[in-house]
């Protein structure tokens, strides 16, 4: 058992692991909506996006964080305004403040006088870097992203499934998006400054997506989720220590490969079983 | 139509697939990195980056074992450690940093090894820092000889490192004077931290001094064919600050603003980097090994007059037979590459 006690015996691991854990309780939880919304591209999308806020901040010697979340903020409002346009889609929407956040963020830089170095970095965490303040961080949008979940479950449902038979039934599907929105940003930009965007990015896409494979409803999908998630974060800290990997890259890499694991078992399971039909 | 096959079993599938992984994962670590790492007989030593490793064992000589964190030629921005690392780093005797925001982009992992007890040595804030970019509008850059840089503190590992780049400017290695004082500073650290013998490292610290003051020299000897006139750089990012305040070099300009890897150059400062350049009769524009020179090239190709792109090993040691294998070598080969380009 030494080769789980020994990584384990170092503080920055335990530290990385509950961090792991608790990133993939939100990610999962967010994820899974991410998934069935299907605005994967969001995650990426939204860790340029807060380039520009903290740029300005580093600028006016402001908090990073701050300009971190106003930015997002910022990100969020424009995606759901401009996804309002029916004849705009949800991708074109993020998509198009991608590149204009990223932008701006690139501009505001390349003014920079002062030795703005690897500023985005600054604000990008590392798994193994997490210090208290970042597991508190990550805590608080645990339960930020399972309150809203809960709060708004009906919404989100109709809003993923139908989003004119939602607003019919007075489901409001602009405010379930905005609140899908708010959902993600928070769980996002607190998870990148934990523990980095790989890491967050492979958490957020992948357990939700091997979860759809097997599960039916979206509380199973979250909670096998939530189990692969947990499971590649413990994984990935092993062969990062074992195996002198980057930890970031081996979390998001398990992931990735749980992922494929669970779609080959799946269609090892349709071909056992020929006569059921799986629908989406 | 649809299955009802229970959930569990799936997950069961799901789970024990990675169970196996994890499994795997541990299994085969009979060739384990780590194990040597942190327990060897001999103290160990993380330096950051590849320049401060080379002065740090010229210090402490077989002494000590001494591990470079960001190898040469890795970007530190998208450099990821390995757990194993962060461990040897949390397990080491000393940590010597550059400092001055230069390692922002390691996260937080240098932090918490700080927090976790290990000591830290960061270096560049005690060798008397020049503001970013002065070289740029600075002309009033008369060195007068060696300058006393007070070194006072030794080592920090108190206040862990700031993680705000400022306004100073962090590339204080391509200065040797400041790194001779670097290596008294780093010899002062390891005798403090390590257990290795004092006066062997102060030998060994004397000894690099004396090899760094010649390497000054030559250095002067070999730029003194460039008069003080043609003393002008234009460069790729703002690294050479230090390089031109020791040696009586202005720079007129830098392509890439605020040193980040995000900033790109305006079309108005090329248009005008371009004037700089034709108007001064500047022939070179200097850029680093292993960087993107795209831009510098077109806008050698947009002056003409046979101006050169030259790159020079201002960030990390280069590679055996890349004359640049150690400091030494990186900053005599830089000296001669300026001398052959810019002298008349």
């Amino acid at each position: 058992m030494t080769w789980i006690t020994e990584p384990f015996g170092y503080g920055f691991m335990q530290d990385a692991l509950v961090a792991g854990l608790l990133a993939a309780l939100v990610c999962a939880v967010v994820g899974t909506w991410v998934v069935v919304r299907g605005i994967a591209f969001i995650g990426d999308a939204m860790a340029h996006g807060v380039v520009p806020g903290v740029a300005i901040a580093f600028q006016v010697g402001a908090n990073l964080v701050v300009g971190a979340v106003a930015s997002a903020a910022v990100m969020a409002l424009g995606i759901t305004l401009v996804a309002r346009r029916r004849r705009v889609g949800d991708d074109t929407a993020i998509g198009l403040l991608f590149v204009g956040m990223l932008a701006l963020g690139v501009i505001v830089m390349s003014r920079s006088s002062g030795y703005a170095g690897e500023l985005t970095a600054m604000l990008f965490g590392n798994p193994l870097g997490v210090d208290d303040g970042d597991i508190v961080l990550l805590a608080v949008a645990a339960v930020a992203s399972i309150v809203l979940a809960v709060t708004f479950h009906r919404s989100l449902l109709a809003l993923a499934f139908n989003s004119r038979k939602a607003e019919a039934l007075g489901l409001r599907p602009r405010l379930a998006h905005g609140v899908l929105l708010a959902m993600v940003t928070v769980a996002v930009v607190a998870s990148f400054q934990a523990i980095g965007t790989l890491m967050v990015f492979g958490l957020l896409i992948a357990p939700p997506a091997a979860a759809s494979l097997f599960t039916r409803s979206v509380h199973s999908m979250m909670v096998a989720a939530a189990a692969v998630g947990c499971t590649s974060a413990f994984v990935g800290l092993m062969v990062s220590y074992h195996h002198d990997l980057a930890a970031g890259a081996s979390i998001a890499a398990t992931a990735v490969v749980a992922f494929f694991v669970a779609f080959v078992a799946r269609g090892v399971l349709d071909a056992l079983a020929p006569r059921r039909v799986v629908q989406p | 139509m649809t299955t009802h096959r229970p959930i569990r079993r799936r997950l069961a599938v799901v789970t024990a697939a990675l169970t196996l992984l994890a499994i795997a994962a541990g299994c085969s670590s009979s060739d384990d990195p780590t194990l040597e790492g942190g327990n060897g007989e001999r103290p160990s030593i993380v330096v950051t980056t590849s320049i401060l490793a080379d002065v740090t064992r010229s210090v402490v000589g077989d002494a000590a074992e001494v591990e470079t964190l960001v190898p040469a030629g890795a970007d530190p921005h998208s450099f990821e450690p390995s757990a194993a690392q962060v461990a040897r780093l949390h397990e080491a005797d000393l940590i010597v940093a550059n400092g001055l925001g230069l390692e922002a982009s390691l996260g937080g992992f240098l932090d918490s090894a700080v927090e976790s007890g290990t000591p830290l040595l960061e270096v560049a804030p005690e060798l008397g820092p020049i503001p970013f970019g002065n070289a740029t509008q600075a002309s009033e850059h008369d060195h007068g000889g060696p300058d006393e840089h007070d070194g006072g503190s030794d080592s920090h590992g108190d206040d862990g490192h700031d993680h705000g780049a400022g306004d100073l400017d962090p590339h204080v290695w391509t200065d040797p004077d400041r790194m001779a004082t670097a290596a008294r500073l780093i010899g002062e650290a390891v005798a403090e931290h390590t257990g290795v013998d004092a006066a062997t490292l102060e030998a060994n610290a004397a000894a690099y001094d004396a090899e760094l003051r010649l390497l000054d020299e030559e250095i002067q000897a070999t730029l003194s064919v460039i008069p003080p006139e043609d003393r002008i750089l234009v460069t790729n990012h703002g690294s050479l600050g230090y390089f031109a305040e020791r040696y009586g070099f202005e720079v007129v300009g830098t392509l890439t603003p605020g040193g980040s890897t995000l900033g790109e150059p305006s079309a108005a400062s090329l248009a005008q980097l371009a004037d700089t350049i034709r108007d001064l009769g500047v022939p070179a524009i200097f850029t680093e090994v292993g960087a993107d020179d795209s831009v510098a090239r077109s806008l050698a190709a947009e002056v003409g007059n046979g101006v050169e792109v030259v790159a020079l090993h201002t960030d990390a040691v280069g590679p055996a037979g890349s004359g640049a294998e150690t400091y030494v070598a990186m900053m005599s080969t830089n000296a001669r590459l300026l001398a052959k380009v810019l002298a008349p």
